[in-house]
């Protein structure tokens, strides 16, 4: 089945083998590290939902706009939250059944989805830069100080400029990958099966 | 059931080799060996007892390589390669010459024909290749063929 040529290539391409045993301690490292990932990822989407009934609660009872915005805020930003922590959780799912085509249709058709999905941070981001603009009013209205405004305000509209940027950048890479996956599927067609 | 650690004492050097077919950069090819193991370990109870573990293991190491590709391709721009390890002085996974040349080569061909190749390298019989590729292994004969013959023209341009 394997030539004298390839037996030669074979026993370059296996010049210095690597150490398994190095390779299972680095990998329960790895393990380790990615459960961490995970659950930092879980804590902080619970944190985020812990903060906005917290503040939803302390809005209903004292019928307080400045908490109603406040908890409207974080009900913007979890989404973006969950977004992180679902392509976090992908690391840890695999189609073992899949072939290297079907894994490109699936990246291709997934990279689609996360481009259309950035609407949502977009929206995200029009809602914060709006809450900016509303503690002021509330200020305005004698409903809120302009300490708190200005805070407010700055922590908002932050949030509001950074998550126009990412979904900016993402946009892009996104992009890139569908056109590299389009050009790996027409390769792996003319190949065959 | 099989266990992570058989399957690194059993195949962790092919598969460290297999993401140095992905991958020039050293910390990133680490990463790719560590994301192709812990996608194994997710994947091995999943493992029919009939099937054959050593095409089960590469044809999900590939396809964790292919989405690195096509992740680092839109990094990097598209097109851009990372620089080989050749001038990396502590690289220590390929330290003979002959390897390190034939190692950047075979990160030179197209995706279709370095998978075949690697395989055939990995001493997977024609049949394993195709369980792990999902082709038929008359498909897997000519892709042997065209890919040891384009690895001959890019290793002898060097």
């Amino acid at each position: 089945m394997i030539d004298d040529e390839l037996l030669e290539l074979a026993r370059d391409w296996r010049a210095e083998p690597a150490d398994p045993r190095d390779i299972a301690r680095s990998f329960a490292r790895h393990r380790r590290w990615a459960m961490v990932t995970l659950a930092v990822g879980v804590a902080g989407v619970a944190l985020v939902l812990g903060c906005l009934l917290w503040l939803g609660s302390i809005a209903i009872d004292r019928r307080d706009a400045l908490f109603y915005q406040a908890a409207f805020a974080y009900a913007a930003g979890l989404p973006v939250m969950l977004a992180g922590l679902s392509r976090l959780r992908r690391q840890f799912s695999i189609r073992y059944e899949a072939t290297p085509m079907g894994v490109l249709q699936q990246a291709r058709d997934r990279a689609e989805t996360a481009k259309q999905s950035l609407v949502g941070a977009r929206w995200c981001a029009v809602i914060l830069s709006a809450s900016a603009l509303g503690s002021w009013a509330l200020a305005a209205d004698g409903l809120a100080t302009a300490r708190m405004a200005l805070l407010l305000s700055a922590l908002w509209g932050g949030t509001a400029l950074l998550a126009w940027r990412w979904q900016m950048r993402r946009k892009a890479r996104l992009a890139e990958e569908i056109g590299r996956c389009e050009v790996l599927i027409e390769e792996f067609s003319a190949a065959g099966t | 059931m099989h266990r992570i650690e058989a399957v690194i004492a059993t195949y962790g050097p092919g598969l460290a080799r297999v993401a140095a077919s992905y991958e020039a950069d050293r910390a990133l090819r680490e990463d790719l060996l560590q994301e192709m193991l812990l996608a194994i370990h997710r994947a091995l109870p999943g493992l029919r007892e009939q099937a054959s573990l050593g095409a089960f293991v590469f044809r999900i190491a590939h396809n964790r390589g292919v989405t690195h590709v096509i992740r680092q391709s839109a990094l990097r721009r598209a097109h851009t390669e990372a620089p080989d390890d050749v001038h990396d002085p502590e690289a220590g996974l390929i330290a003979d010459e002959r390897g390190r040349r034939l190692h950047a080569a075979v990160r030179r061909l197209p995706l279709h024909y370095r998978q075949v190749i690697t395989l055939v390298l990995e001493e997977l019989s024609h049949v394993e290749i195709g369980e792990a590729l999902g082709i038929s292994v008359a498909n897997v004969a000519v892709r042997v063929n065209r890919a040891k013959a384009r690895l001959k023209e890019l290793l002898d341009d060097r």
